[in-house]
């Protein structure tokens, strides 16, 4: 695998949705290749950022227990 | 005593469990906590009045989103806040917005941006870009889940996806360059 098709692959490489065997010749490319394994940290750091300020909301309780009190006065009869 | 309609009891088992990765999506897609509050409650008044046309066993939280984003492109997306940022130019390879880091090729500097940072920039992302981003990346679905919420081929979501980062990318890079965080690079 060269450089360029390895950072093709790369975006479907860490969400895990290449095949495996291209899994596996994307990971070998990157233990060898220190230029495309600097723009996977690159990727990686990103993606983890985004998760980090975002995944931690919570629907308020309040809002839970309106949307169940709403549900109750939906029901038929 | 039941009685005839959707069976709360079933609804809310299966239902409830979603709330937060409702709100969280509804966050971000409305940019404001009272429209995705407004939002999760009408996704969740509509799913439960189509409960029956719902197949037990299926997958449950991508039947809410759908529903979720119908309700919001239909209901609510004339009201959104932020404006969305005008789909630029992104063709440009990767290596520039990377090589733009200079001092910090690793990206390092995302962890340095502050979380309301990175969600101001997530939310100016056009919608398109936006969802599939937030699928993906913050709630972790598959591309064939998301591909089945989002009623496009796989294709198209790995081409918004791979838009959408590169804009987000390009959008906090200038803003920690702005900032100060990393200095750009000398590479051209």
């Amino acid at each position: 695998m060269d450089c360029q098709e390895a950072l093709e692959l790369l975006q479907d490489f860490l969400k895990e949705e290449l095949t495996a065997a291209n899994q596996a010749r994307v990971a070998s490319h990157l233990a060898a290749c220190r230029h495309c394994l600097t723009h996977e940290q690159f990727e990686r750091n990103f993606l983890a950022a985004l998760e980090r300020a975002a995944r931690g909301a919570c629907c308020p309780d309040a809002v839970a227990a309106r949307i169940r009190q709403a549900l109750r006065s939906d029901l038929p009869g | 005593m039941p009685t005839a309609g959707p069976d709360l009891t079933t609804f809310e088992r299966d239902v409830l469990p979603h709330l937060d990765l409702m709100y969280r999506v509804a966050l971000r897609m409305t940019g404001e906590p009272a429209s995705a509050e407004d939002l999760v409650q009408d996704t969740v008044l509509k799913a439960f009045r189509a409960w029956d046309s719902f197949r037990q066993g299926t997958n449950a939280r991508g039947w809410l989103l759908t529903i979720l984003r119908n309700t919001f492109i239909n209901d609510y997306r004339r009201r959104r806040r932020a404006p969305a940022l005008v789909d630029i130019d992104v063709a440009e390879p990767r290596a520039i917005i990377h090589e733009q880091a200079g001092q910090d090729p690793e990206g390092e500097f995302f962890h340095a941006l502050v979380d309301d940072r990175i969600l101001a920039a997530i939310d100016a992302l056009p919608d398109e870009f936006r969802e599939a981003v937030v699928l993906s990346d913050i709630e972790g679905m598959s591309y064939a889940q998301i591909a089945e919420t989002l009623e496009v081929p796989v294709g198209t979501v790995k081409s918004r996806l791979s838009r959408g980062r590169r804009q987000l990318q390009g959008a906090l890079m200038d803003y920690a360059i702005e900032a100060g965080i990393i200095r750009p690079g000398t590479a051209s």
